[in-house]
This record gives C-alpha cells, sequence and structure tokens, in this order.
C-alpha cells in the first residue's frame, strides 16, 4: 500500500486479536479520505470499538499496516505517537472524564496537554461550553452532571483542539434527539472546517439525517454501504 | 435541554490557576507523608547529630592543642630545684611571651600519681617527677626542646595531647562517617518510597493516564505531574522533619548535655538551619527525581505490556 496524503487514515489488512485469542478483527482495509465523513455501523461485539482503538491508537494491530496522516505508525517513536494523537479527538462511550477536574478543566485538557497557555484558551473553551450548553456547569464536577452533560463534555474535549480527525463511538446515545442533532451538526461544522469524521453508531435516524459514506462491521470484517442502507 | 443563559459561568478567579491533574488522595497522601516526616527526622538528627560531633571535636582539639606538659625525671629530691629551674629556662627562651607556664609542687605533681599509688604518702627521697604546664596557642617546638633539654642533661618527656587528640580526630570522623551513611540509608530509602508511591500512584490514576495519553500527553509530561506531586510531598515531609529535629536539639542544647554536641549559639544554631534547609531540599531532590525515574520505567512497561 503507498500512503496517501490525500488520507487521513489508511487501513490496509489490518488484524487484531486480545493476548493469544482468535481474531476480533480481520483483513481490514478502511481508507478514510481527508476531509471525509463516515459512519461505522455493526451489531454490539462486532468489533466496533476495537477498530476505533486501533484508527485513535489506543491499540496497535497484530498485524497489517495503519497509515495516520501519512505516517506508517508501525515506525513512529511514542513522542511521535503523542504528536500525532494530538490531532485526533476522540469521544468514548464512557465519555472518560476526569472526576476531580471541573468541566472547564476537562475540555481544556487537550489544550493544557499541547503546552498552550492558560489565558489563550480561556475564551475559546468558554464559549464551546456554552455552545453545548453547558456554560452554567463550567464548575461542575463530572460525578454531579447527568449522562447527556457528561456526554456533550466528552465531545466538546474533542472537538475543543479542532482536530484533524474525529473519532466518536455512539456520541448521542445519552441524549435526547435534540441535543443529539445539535452534536450532531457540531460534527459537521467540524467536518467543513476539515476535519476527518468517523463516527460509530447504532443510531440509524442519525445516519438518515446526515447522509454520509458509511461502513458495516460484521464478524471482524468490513464492509462499504452507502448511508442507512448497508451492503454486507 | 441546552441552557443559553449562563448563570453561574466561572469567575477569572476561579479560572486564574489551572487544577492539578492528579487528584490528591489525602488519605493516602497523609500516610505517606507521615513515612516522610518521620525518614526526614531521623536524617536531621543523624546530620545534626554529625555536624555536633565534628564542633565539639574541633572544640576539645582546640583546647587539647593549646596546652602542653613538660615532665622532668628528676634524679634525686636535692636536684629537683636546679632541674626546674634549668627546664624553665629552656621553655621561657623557647616559647613566645604570651605562653603562660605553670610549675606544679611536689605536692601537686604527687598528687597525680595518686590514681596509681593510692593514697600512702610517697616517701620524702622518692624522686617525683616534676611537671610545667605550658599554655600556649602555639604549638610547642617538641623536638628542639627535647633537643636543648638534653644538652642541659635533663631526662624529659614533653606531651602535647597530640597522641590523644589525633584519637578522638579519629574516633568523630568514624561517627561522622557513621551520620553520612546513615543519611546515605534514608536517602535511599526515601527513594524506594517516592518510587512505590509513584507506581502505586499509576495504577490508581490508571483512568486519568489514558486520558492524558489519549490527549498526546508524552511520558515526560505525565512523569512531571508525578515528579511535582513528589516533590511538594518531599519538601513538606522534610521540613516538618527538619523542624522537628531542629526543635529537639534546640531542648537538648539547654539540657544537661549543654556544652556537649548540642548548640552553643547562634552560630552553631545558623549554620545547623542552613545545614536542615539544605537537607530538605535535597529531600524532595531525592522524592522528584525517583518519582520521574519510576514513572517514566513504569510508563515504558505499560506500553510494552499493552
Amino acid at each position: 500500500m503507498i500512503p496517501s496524503d490525500d488520507n487521513t487514515l489508511e487501513l490496509h489488512r489490518v488484524g487484531l486479536r486480545y493476548d493469544r485469542g482468535p481474531e476480533v478483527l480481520s483483513n481490514i482495509d478502511l481508507t478514510l479520505p481527508a476531509g471525509s465523513f463516515t459512519f461505522l455501523t455493526g451489531p454490539s461485539g462486532a468489533g466496533k470499538s476495537s477498530l476505533l482503538k486501533l484508527c485513535y491508537l489506543s491499540l496497535m494491530p497484530t498485524r497489517g499496516l495503519i497509515n495516520l496522516f501519512g505516517q506508517d505508525v508501525s515506525t513512529l517513536r511514542q513522542n511521535q505517537l503523542q504528536v500525532l494523537r494530538r490531532r485526533i479527538g476522540v469521544v468514548l462511550q464512557d465519555f472518560r472524564l476526569i472526576d476531580h477536574l471541573s468541566v472547564f478543566e476537562n475540555v481544556a485538557l487537550p489544550l493544557r496537554v499541547a503546552g498552550k497557555p492558560r489565558d489563550s484558551y480561556i475564551p475559546d473553551v468558554t464559549e464551546l461550553l456554552n455552545w453545548v450548553g453547558l456554560g452554567h456547569r463550567m464548575n461542575a464536577l463530572p460525578p454531579t452532571l447527568s449522562g447527556g452533560e457528561k456526554q456533550r463534555c466528552a465531545i466538546a474535549r474533542a472537538v475543543i483542539a479542532k482536530p484533524d480527525l474525529l473519532i466518536a463511538d455512539e456520541p448521542t446515545g445519552n441524549v435526547d434527539p435534540e441535543i443529539g442533532g445539535r452534536l450532531l451538526r457540531l460534527f459537521g461544522e467540524m467536518n467543513r472546517m476539515g476535519a476527518t469524521v468517523l463516527i460509530a453508531t447504532h443510531d440509524h435516524g442519525l445516519i438518515g439525517e446526515f447522509p454520509a459514506r458509511t461502513v458495516h462491521l460484521r464478524d471482524g470484517e468490513l464492509h462499504e454501504g452507502l448511508g442507512s442502507m448497508v451492503v454486507a | 435541554m441546552i441552557e443559553a443563559t449562563d448563570i453561574s459561568a466561572p469567575t477569572p478567579a476561579k479560572m486564574a490557576a489551572p487544577q492539578t491533574l492528579l487528584p490528591a488522595r489525602p488519605e493516602q497522601g497523609r500516610a505517606l507523608l507521615t513515612v516522610l516526616v518521620v525518614m526526614a527526622f531521623l536524617a536531621a538528627l543523624a546530620l545534626l547529630f554529625a555536624r555536633g560531633a565534628d564542633r565539639l571535636s574541633d572544640r576539645w582539639t582546640a583546647q587539647l592543642s593549646s596546652s602542653s606538659t613538660v615532665q622532668i625525671l628528676i634524679m634525686t629530691e636535692a636536684e629537683r630545684f636546679a632541674q626546674m629551674s634549668a627546664a624553665q629556662d629552656i621553655l621561657i627562651r623557647a616559647l613566645p611571651n604570651d605562653a603562660r607556664m605553670t610549675s606544679l609542687s611536689r605536692a601537686e605533681s604527687a598528687r597525680l600519681l595518686r590514681p596509681w599509688l593510692g593514697d600512702t604518702g610517697l616517701p620524702d627521697d622518692l624522686p617525683v617527677p616534676g611537671v610545667i604546664r605550658i599554655d600556649s596557642e602555639v604549638r610547642l617546638p617538641a623536638e628542639s626542646l627535647e633537643t636543648q633539654f638534653e644538652a642541659a642533661g635533663l631526662r624529659t618527656v614533653i606531651d602535647d595531647h597530640s597522641r590523644f587528640s589525633g584519637q578522638l580526630k579519629r574516633t568523630v570522623g568514624r561517627l561522622v562517617l557513621f551520620g553520612i551513611v546513615l543519611l546515605g540509608l534514608i536517602g535511599l530509602a526515601a527513594t524506594a518510597v517516592s518510587m512505590f508511591a509513584t507506581r502505586a500512584g499509576l495504577a490508581a490514576q490508571r483512568d486519568i493516564i489514558h486520558v492524558l495519553v489519549q490527549a498526546g500527553a508524552t511520558d515526560g509530561f505525565i512523569a512531571r505531574l508525578f515528579v511535582t506531586q513528589a516533590a511538594r510531598r518531599g519538601f513538606i515531609g522534610a521540613g516538618i522533619g527538619a523542624a522537628m529535629a531542629a526543635v529537639l536539639w534546640f531542648l537538648i542544647s539547654l539540657g544537661p548535655a549543654r556544652g556537649s554536641v548540642g548548640w552553643r549559639g547562634l552560630t552553631d544554631g545558623a549554620l545547623d538551619g542552613v545545614a536542615l534547609i539544605c537537607l530538605a531540599i535535597l529531600f524532595a531532590l531525592i522524592c522528584a527525581s525517583s518519582a520521574g525515574w519510576a514513572a517514566m520505567r513504569q510508563l515504558a512497561y505499560e506500553r510494552r505490556r499493552a
């Protein structure tokens, strides 16, 4: 496979197994062109979360190649991988908010890790939190938030650094349709600004509302589909 | 429902300082701090004791080196006066003007023999050695004096206490070395405690570390969090431990041991205070560097295992 600068992410014949267990993902070929918007669907246990972990470099494949932003990740040193990770925004199903940090601090975390001066990001974080409806909860701690608020906080954290690749695992699973629609528009806005977006979801309503390329994962194998009409 | 109104937006004061990324964990922190305080207290005591012993040795050595004795082996009691006078003449010529010379009488010299000969009176004709005590800041020119005494037909023994002060210095040197070894061992224990605490912290904060890694934090960034925490804890622990040791040492200096290893004045206290501050800083540095090293190693290990 020849990596292309036009593609944000390329997976070529990627396989993944945990320890000595069976392969949970087999011969995955996935290309996310720069600026594309892709839904990843599939039944529970199909390996969606594992595939996403490979995409945001939380796991390394047991075989195959991953090219991210034009670089073969297997050849990169730890610090280089961390530089790549800063270009990825991730929203996980379990949110992974830091309980002792306020909503503001949780959202500002990627900017803080990137070494941005505090004064430079306070207005951006405040504005984003207002936009996702958490402006009045900036000083609240995550354990005091509702499920929907946690999700919005996690999404705000994922997009605050204006990532080149935005990956979300069931991002609208815990919110009402109105907020779900608004969050999806946020992803769309990020996409229009140039970010490549990959969203794993069960929500076919969401897919129907936002026509985009859809890939379907079943039994550890990936199948290309279109919109909500997935072709196995 | 998205709230449009910002009813409790964070004030600038609340945002002025970033929150620490690692939680305080007060229950674990207190236990660890107690251990560090005890270790720092022992280290500070070892330091104060070593410095006190060194100062005491210097004082004693200075006292010893400023006084000497010359024993004149009197042949017969009839010759005592003549031999003592001859010895005194030689000493007056050899010593500086400010040297003080005290000749002991026969009775005073005989009293010095009591520990060996008992209280029974000595026969009058028994030649008791004559003793001349010399107090001088200048060291006695022993070899030159011996030659002159010999030339004058006097048999003498010059004791400038160099043998005793040498032994004293060697003994105190060993005590100081013991103190340094003790400090080293406590430093080693502090290193182990700090490393253990860091590993435990990394294990307990696994979720936070995962979020940080996903946000692009390097190992160095994460290790710095533990370094800062360990340095602060080490400095506070060492500060409390050193202060406790200083109070104890102050009481020792007031008590029955006054004039021994304790402080004899403000200078001693001030110098030891500086040494204790250096100890606290060193303690914090040991805690911080071992935490950083342990964190880097553990993160690398976790990654290899993953």
